[in-house]
């Protein structure tokens, strides 16, 4: 048996770099990734299990940040030639060993919905959901 | 399988192993022995499909059937009166009663039983009729009746990594 993790290969937030086709979101402050394959479950006659089949891929990442009048982001969630682009983000994890460890999560998708939020008294948000097209990579 | 005597579950658990071993071994939901004994309802000591045909060209066990629908028509006979609302109608006898079995493969090996076998069925099922039953968990309750065999369908779903396909397949009983 193996122990997974320990204190030393945890990741703290400020460790984390995300970038966005190579360019670095300077202010994002939240991520969140989820994906997997829908299970579709069909109901057999004279049973109570039903047949469990492996589905379709989906997946997404969503980033959220403090947005900036660098304004690089929402264009690419915009058709080119009637076509959203690919967009890969890359976020990079290192956590506090003596020698850091760094981990690179590689996602590849198109960008959809781009948010933008603001509010009188508070700074202006943008987030995006990049609906992926693979499963992410880590190296 | 609580409440049994060991002589008892040791002779289900080797049924049940019997049972797996036919199972087509690329089928997905090929049962493990734990879950066959938690599931035991939809295995029979008498085969290992909830549907099965066969005849003297070929035996196709159809393991996920979701509805074997089946429809009792009758002959009936209607005469148009002028003048009358409404027709008058007489019962004319039953027809052959129809079973559709409904559902679904998940491994190619099912497709290549249901699309050569059956065909290979179909085409000398006058000399060798086909052989139906159906089981409702372990109870047999269409019981090696003859069906013709009608026209069937293969309709592959896409989204799955597996050969998944829907299948409807029509029988008429024979008289």
């Amino acid at each position: 048996m193996t122990t997974i993790g320990s204190q030393e290969k945890v990741i703290f937030g400020s460790k984390v770099i995300v970038k966005v086709d190579g360019d670095t979101l300077g202010m994002a402050d939240r991520y969140q990734a989820r994906w997997g394959y829908n299970i579709s479950k069909r109901p057999l006659f004279g049973g109570n299990m039903p047949a469990r089949l492996t589905g379709s891929f989906s997946g997404e990442l969503r980033v959220e940040g403090l947005y900036t009048t660098d304004n690089l982001i929402s264009g690419k969630a915009t058709p080119v030639s009637g076509v959203l682009p690919s967009v890969t983000v890359v976020i990079e994890e290192t956590d506090i060993q003596g020698t850091p460890v760094k981990k690179t999560w590689t996602f590849t998708g198109q960008i959809s919905p781009f948010e933008k939020e603001g509010q009188a008294d508070q700074f202006v948000i943008v987030r995006f959901t990049l609906d992926l097209s693979a499963e992410p990579t880590p190296t | 399988m609580p409440g049994k005597s060991l002589e008892v579950q040791a002779k289900e658990l080797k049924e049940l192993s019997e049972i797996i071993k036919d199972w087509p071994k690329d089928c997905p939901q090929r049962p493990r022995l734990e879950k066959a004994i938690l599931d035991v309802g939809i295995f029979s000591g008498t085969g290992n499909g909830i549907a099965t045909l066969s005849s003297g060209l070929g035996t196709v066990q159809l393991y996920h059937v979701e509805k074997p629908r089946e429809s009792f028509d009758i002959k009936g006979g209607e005469i148009e009166i002028p003048g009358k609302h409404g027709d008058d109608y007489q019962y004319q006898g039953d027809k052959s009663p129809r079973l559709e079995l409904i559902g679904f493969i998940d491994a190619q090996s099912e497709y290549d039983a249901i699309k050569n076998t059956l065909v290979t069925m179909r085409q000398g099922q006058c000399a060798n009729p086909i052989t139906v039953t159906v089981r409702f968990g372990a109870s047999a309750y269409i019981n090696g009746v003859q069906y013709w065999l009608e026209p069937f369908e293969i309709d592959p779903e896409p989204g799955y990594g597996v050969f998944v396909a829907n299948y409807t397949i029509r029988l008429v009983k024979r008289g």
